[in-house]
């Protein structure tokens, strides 16, 4: 074999990927070709240090900043509009094109309003009370590290860091499958997570839990003013129905 | 479940994470952030060569693949459709910093001899490299200095570890171009990395 063939064939042979034939002739110029040694040599060794590079993850809260990101470019915002978009018909009749418009309302409304039902949790939210401000930070981590969200009920703006400040309450956003990795984060800090919520029909939302500071806490059913197990789960959006029409 | 049970479940799961990007749906987009976002962000780290940028171009590459999830026609997996997004969004960001930075220094591209020329970088003796996160810095330093076509080839073999298949269908290339590009870029990188494998 040709030392410029022998060459080329280098990676493919480090790789396994050469046929029976061609390694057989390339080991046997390998051993009279001292140069073809030592590329194969510095191949392997360079092949063997990349591929210990370890996998690199996203940052804790990437799915947090994009999900913002994408409710700014408004890219939800048309999903959402859209059923109501395909309820109106054009009709010749004026009559017919009143009712149908009226109907046609009347169905968007409610296809709306199911479809922003469906955006939220329905199940009441779990909550977790903690002993200290710094235990809001840790369950914050956690919930960032399965890709939750945070909210402090109130401020349009979400976190991403620690501290938080420690606000009173928190609104946790869990995704449903994450549930249990989220628990066992808890758990390695020493703290008891909520009883597990009742799973959703099609364990695709998300689980809201609600983080309060023992000393400040209301537990659900006590009287608690501005009843924040009826908050709306999003932040205020104006095209969004009044939260008491929402339950 | 047998193995080809498991790969018919996962390709109905995703033409059903299809079926319900296609529709604009909130849920399916995060649950398909979830899936990709490390290996999206992973590429993008081993093209551009820093964080914050990886970071930036990872999220634009989500926004673009819930946007233009229609055009997808399933015709391969979603995840080497979005892979190939992730490398046009890297390319095409590595030409832009290219031609930015025309004409004076890129950080992106300086090359490890560059800085010890300039004498404000520390290099390590090759005799006094520590393994891990330090050889980790060296490789990825010796990868930014490779050119853009040897580059990817090299962070999706040889890092991401992707078959020349799959490599095939997100670059466009035909295999024998793969295979000889790659093997010219991995000797490229393999005489950059030998003064500081000569203790290995």
């Amino acid at each position: 074999m040709k030392h410029e063939k022998a060459q080329e064939l280098l990676s493919c042979y480090v790789d396994g990927t050469l046929d029976a034939e061609s390694s057989k002739k390339l080991e046997a110029h390998l051993e009279e070709c001292e140069e073809c040694r030592g590329d194969l040599d510095l191949l392997k060794k360079t092949l063997q240090v990349v591929g210990e590079i370890p996998p690199a993850l996203a940052p804790a809260d990437f799915s947090t900043q994009l999900r913002r990101k994408a409710r700014k470019a408004g890219l939800f915002e048309r999903h959402r509009r859209r059923p109501a978009t395909r309820q109106m018909v054009p009709f010749e009749a004026t009559m017919a094109v009143l009712l149908a418009a009226m109907g046609g309302l009347v169905v968007s409304l409610l296809m709306y309003y199911g479809h922003l039902q469906s955006l939220t949790v329905e199940h009441p939210p779990a909550v977790l009370l903690v002993e200290s401000k710094d235990q809001v930070n840790q369950v914050a981590r956690a919930t960032w590290t399965v890709g939750g969200e945070v909210r402090i009920p109130g401020h349009p703006e979400i976190p991403t860091k620690t501290p938080l400040g420690a606000p009173p309450e928190l609104e946790l956003q869990i995704p449903h499958d994450a549930w249990p990795v989220w628990k066992q984060h808890l758990k390695e800090k020493g703290m008891q997570s909520p009883d597990a919520p009742p799973a959703d029909v099609d364990g695709r939302l998300h689980v809201i839990v609600q983080i309060r500071l023992k000393e400040s806490a209301h537990l659900p059913g006590e009287a608690e003013p501005a009843s924040t197990a009826d908050r709306p789960r999003s932040p205020p959006d104006p095209a969004s129905p009044p939260p008491g029409g929402k339950e | 479940m047998l193995p080809d049970e498991v790969s018919e479940s996962s390709t109905l799961l995703e033409r059903r994470l299809v079926r319900a990007l296609k529709r604009g749906d909130p849920q399916a987009f995060e649950r398909m952030v979830r899936l990709h976002q490390n290996r999206v962000f992973s590429l993008c780290l081993r093209m551009m060569g820093n964080p914050q940028e990886a970071e930036d171009l990872a999220q634009e590459v989500f926004l673009t693949v819930f946007t233009s999830i229609r055009t997808f026609r399933e015709e391969s997996m979603l995840s080497t459709w979005i892979y190939r997004i992730t490398r046009n969004h890297c390319l095409n960001r590595l030409k832009f910093l290219k031609r930015r930075a025309h004409g004076k220094k890129q950080s992106l591209d300086h090359t490890r001899q560059a800085d010890l020329a300039d004498g404000n970088v520390r290099v390590p003796r090759p005799d006094h490299l520590a393994e891990g996160k330090e050889m980790e810095a060296i490789v990825q330093e010796q990868i930014n200095t490779l050119s853009e076509e040897h580059r990817e080839l090299v962070v999706l073999r040889d890092i991401e570890h992707l078959s020349y298949d799959e490599i095939q269908s997100i670059t466009g290339l035909p295999e024998g171009t793969v295979k000889s590009r790659l093997h010219r870029a991995r000797m490229e990188l393999a005489r950059r990395m030998a003064p500081y494998l000569s203790e290995k």
